[in-house]
């Protein structure tokens, strides 16, 4: 038996909450791979972050070894993916390096929104399937009902699919020798120049890039001379190994094994997702296909909150940026809010986790203004200027014309909800290009949207207008013409410039008007009436008033101990300074956010 | 030495203009401890003795770094009504003995109902106290056993009359409003009928849910509801009209008087920054900038007198900031306000210039107003005196 024919490469995929990470902890545990006294709860989830939010931001492996029935050690790489549209590239990167997958169906909960789309991406890239029906030992367990959702909703054969309860570990041997029958072996040249696919890296302060990859072609080991094909620059490897309980040092890594690599290289954002690593002296004709280099799609401020953590913050993004490649930031300063950076984010929930890991790791409080695309504006004398953040936005007067960014979503609906999606498309801004049927009862959509219409509530939408059922993914198609206009909001008459925002005109006063009434909530009752207002220009297109503060009602002063009313007060007005102040407006650090809320946020 | 000499000056200068002094005398003791206080009190009578020895000690202490006059004594507490009036007598005549107390000086009392017959009040009022706050809090009796007072409505009643019988023409009446579940019509009955008893003087004020205390406890345990803040601030307001209809005058946020010679002189102290000494457990004082407050333990107190140390356990000497946030909250809660000329005197800055858009979106909304050089709010804006300070600060 070959090596190769000793490995499976295989991936876990679910809806959140059927049970993920506690299969991958089971699957670890019956393969001893970490020791029983080492273990904790979601292994391969190494943030706080992700252990709290129950998610996973970045893709991770580990190589299991197991002793079969049929008395053969094999070694099995589990790669985890995120789950998130955000990082979908990453996820069809990860999958990419799988030759199989383990569907995960909760007992209790049947086949769900994101169980579909998961098996559409697993299809695409002509994945061995394995469904399992996971909690059998929940008291609402309906293992018949599931059986039948598997057939005629995910249209596999439902006999295929094993039974087990994670938590107890019930199950969990059928499903490891299942993995080794079913899943079929990596299949590639070992004597061919190196191809290895890089599906993620992270930043080692000792060693620099410690770059995951999956070889398909080839070999690599320490010493080789291998550049990436995207990038100019050759580098040494220094060391190859597996993924154990941390890094476990090999001689080699070879054709269809997953491991890690390191060559000396200095920051992650070297290292491409996607991209592919060859020898120098011997390299493959071409690349593995896929690649694309992931650019930023969405924009945003962040300003410290104090303005003296300007520092800190700017500090703080570069250790960050160390282990995300796909975060850019660039100095920015606003009037209201003084010097920051202006970000570039893969997405909402890519911000989202930028922002949360500045607070908590780095201990940083901030201010992160609306998210925005990248504008093309061709101006009066014909020159292109391309526009990111509000604040640079031309003169209405000097723009020629307009271009945004769109792309071309695909969405998968049953097809009882097939009118709300294409209603919510074109609410949207977005243009029909295609639509099949798959089967009598699901939809396949082709939208071509505004890339800026789904930053905000669009994904939201979705999810609840087809009860979780659709799934969303897209790609970038270029630039198209559009009418833009930069609305203001004013606060007590002044504008807030961190809160202005680009937009089409048709959507102008209704955004306007949100956020004027999300501020409105958010920012506290000062002592005086506020009206705040939307404008384009001078004209006000959005209007609310915030009443004047009715609240603290002045209570007795006590003899002679003034000095703990002061102290009162002042620990009052120490709450007060983590507040921006605009004119002698108090704004907090919320009513910024709130900006960014959606919809569904204002309903709860 | 032209720098002491210098400060030697002015301080003579100041001291010929100055306004005269008060003296708080602090009797910790009460029969009960009321559910709602979190006041330095004790229920220890036997320590009484102790608590005088040292009182009179401290005072002997004290007095010559206090040569200034004096014009308000205030006996507060606890209850100063459980000493004999004998032991008051004697701290007087030993006041008056070691203070320049001034002839038409203010002298006031914290009386209970129900603790003095109307020889003691008549003793009291002989021995040269002017004044009367009695603790009322309520003419309902079930009011009074919610705030566990001792005491009942008619108690209060009697009181009072036998004070007015034993020669005392100034009188301020302690009411508490804000008490759960009381409707509107409950505290309008409490103000009509206090305003037909007549006292000079009412001090209104809203229970304070202090931090520890029982009856924030019962209320924590879900016990009955702690009023909002929209009808607190609106039994504020309703308190404020209701008074000046039944002739009293509202010239700082708890403090009421049927004309201005029935204001209180010695509270008044605090809010105008004049100095002032504080004798006894707990006792704040404060001269020139300068804060310090005694132990509050009646026991650790009267040993550290006893023993022939210092009884202060903490001072403060106030930084700039911390006087103009002081300015602003003790000036701005008076019905005279804030002194915009002073203001920009003692701090070098004009107000109204450097807080213009705050002081003019406040009165347009009709919160406060500018005239004659001072800064005063409106009854809506007294009721948020606070935040406006601190917001001004």
């Amino acid at each position: 038996m070959s090596n190769q024919e000793r490995i499976r490469n295989f991936s876990i995929i679910a809806h959140i909450d059927h049970g993920k990470s506690t299969l991958a902890d089971r699957l670890i545990q019956l393969t001893h791979a970490v020791d029983d006294r080492a273990f904790k709860d979601q292994v391969l989830d190494t943030m706080d972050i992700e252990r709290e939010r129950g998610i996973t931001i970045k893709s991770n492996a580990i190589t299991l070894t197991y002793n079969a029935a049929d008395d053969v050690d094999y070694t099995l790489n589990l790669i985890d993916t995120p789950g998130h549209v955000d990082f979908s590239y990453e996820v069809s990167r990860a999958l990419t390096s799988c030759e199989g997958v383990l569907l995960l169906v909760d007992a209790t909960q049947g086949v769900e929104a994101q169980t579909v789309s998961n098996l559409y991406l697993a299809l695409e890239h002509d994945l061995e399937i394995i469904p399992v029906i996971n909690k059998i030992d929940m008291p609402l367990a309906d293992i018949d009902r599931v059986k039948e959702q598997i057939e005629s909703e995910l249209g596999l054969d439902p006999s295929t699919a094993l039974l087990a309860s994670a938590k107890l570990g019930t199950g969990v041997p059928e499903i490891v020798e299942a993995i080794v029958k079913r899943i079929p072996p990596p299949s590639g040249d070992p004597s061919s120049p190196l191809k290895a696919l890089i599906f993620d890296s992270h930043y080692d302060k000792y060693r620099g890039a410690v770059i995951y990859c999956r070889v398909f072609d080839g070999c690599v080991r320490p010493g080789d001379f291998v550049r990436f094909y995207s990038g100019e620059k050759s580098y040494d490897v220094e060391e190859v190994g597996l993924f154990r309980l941390g890094l476990q040092k090999k001689k080699s890594l070879e054709a269809g094994e997953v491991g890690y690599i390191i060559a000396g290289v200095k920051s992650v954002s070297d290292t491409r997702v996607g991209d592919t690593l060859t020898l120098v002296d011997n390299p493959a004709d071409s690349p593995l296909p896929g690649y694309r280099e992931v650019q930023p799609v969405v924009f945003s401020s962040i300003y410290p909150t104090v303005s003296d953590d300007y520092e800190e913050l700017a500090d703080s993004l570069a250790k960050l940026k160390l282990n995300d490649a796909s975060l850019t930031y660039q100095k920015d300063s606003s009037i209201s809010l003084g010097f920051g950076f202006r970000c570039g984010f893969l997405g909402l929930l890519h911000m989202e986790i930028v922002q949360e890991r500045l607070e908590r790791e780095f201990n940083l409080s901030m201010i992160t203004t609306a998210p925005t695309v990248q504008y093309q504006i061709e101006l009066s004398g014909g020159k292109i200027v391309e526009i990111d953040n509000p604040l640079n936005f031309p003169d209405p007067s000097h723009v020629e014309r307009a271009e945004e960014p769109y792309i071309r979503a695909e969405i998968m609906v049953p097809d009882r909800y097939l009118g709300n999606i294409i209603q919510l498309c074109i609410d949207n801004r977005g243009t029909n290009q295609k639509m099949n049927y798959l089967s009598p009862k699901r939809v396949e959509l082709y939208y071509d949207l505004p890339l800026a219409e789904i930053l905000f509530e669009f994904y939201d939408h979705l999810k609840s207008l087809s009860q979780g059922y659709a799934s969303f993914s897209y790609e970038p198609i270029g630039y198209r013409a559009t009418d833009l206009v930069k609305v203001d909001i004013l606060v007590n008459g002044e504008r807030v410039d961190a809160l202005s925002f680009i937009t089409h005109r048709d959507g102008a006063v209704t955004r306007a008007r949100k956020i004027c009434e999300r501020l409105k909530k958010t920012i506290p009752k000062q002592l005086f009436k506020i009206p705040i207002q939307g404008a384009i220009g001078s004209k006000i297109i959005a209007r609310e008033t915030i009443s004047a503060f009715r609240k603290d009602v002045t209570a007795k002063c006590y003899g002679g101990d003034i000095t703990r009313k002061r102290k009162l007060l002042e620990k009052q007005k120490e709450g007060k300074r983590r507040m921006k102040m605009v004119g002698s407006v108090e704004i907090p650090q919320s009513a910024f956010l709130a900006v960014l809320k959606t919809d569904q946020d204002d309903e709860r | 030495m032209s720098a002491d000499h210098a400060t030697c000056t002015a301080t003579a200068t100041a001291t010929a203009t100055r306004p005269a002094c008060g003296l708080y005398i602090h009797v910790p003791f009460c029969s009960v401890r009321c559910p709602f206080c979190n006041f330095a009190v004790t229920t220890a009578r036997e320590d009484v003795d102790r608590w005088l020895e040292a009182v009179e000690r401290e005072l002997g202490l004290r007095a010559p770094d206090w040569p200034q006059a004096f014009d308000t004594v205030y006996f507060g507490g606890g209850t100063p009504s459980l000493l004999p009036a004998r032991t008051i007598e004697r701290l007087l005549s030993e006041v008056r003995g070691l203070l320049a107390l001034t002839g038409d000086a203010e002298v006031t009392i914290e009386v209970n109902p129900g603790d003095l017959a109307e020889s003691d009040l008549a003793r009291l009022r002989a021995a040269g106290v002017n004044r009367l706050s009695l603790g009322v809090q309520s003419l309902d009796d079930g009011d009074l056993r919610f705030l566990g007072r001792p005491h009942d409505a008619v108690t209060a009643r009697e009181t009072f009359a036998a004070a007015r019988r034993a020669g005392f023409a100034n009188i301020s009446v302690d009411l508490i409003y804000g008490l759960p579940l009381r409707a509107r019509g409950d505290w309008a009955r409490q103000i009509d009928e206090t305003g037909r008893l007549g006292p000079e003087h009412i001090s209104a004020y809203t229970l304070t849910w202090e931090p520890g205390t029982p009856l924030t406890r019962r209320r924590d345990a879900g016990e009955f509801p702690e009023p909002t803040e929209a009808e607190t601030r609106e039994l504020f307001l309703f308190t404020r009209d209701r008074l000046a209809r039944a002739g009293y005058e509202q010239y700082e946020v708890s403090s009421f008087a049927r004309a201005e010679r029935f204001r209180s002189r010695h509270n008044s102290k605090y809010w105008d920054e004049n100095a002032y000494l504080g004798i006894g457990p707990a006792a704040h004082s404060w001269r020139d900038g300068r804060r310090w407050w005694n132990a509050p333990g009646v026991r650790d107190y009267a040993r550290r007198v006893l023993e022939g140390g210092s009884p202060v356990a903490g001072e403060e000497a106030l930084s700039s900031d911390q006087r103009r946030l002081e300015r602003l909250f003790l000036g701005l809660r008076t019905t005279g306000g804030v002194d915009l000329d002073a203001f920009r005197r003692d701090f070098d800055t004009d107000l109204v210039t450097e807080r213009y858009e705050l002081i003019a979106g406040l009165v347009r909304d009709g919160e406060a107003t500018v005239t004659g050089a001072r800064l005063t709010l409106t009854p809506t804006g007294l009721a948020i005196a606070d935040a406006i300070a601190v917001a001004l600060s």
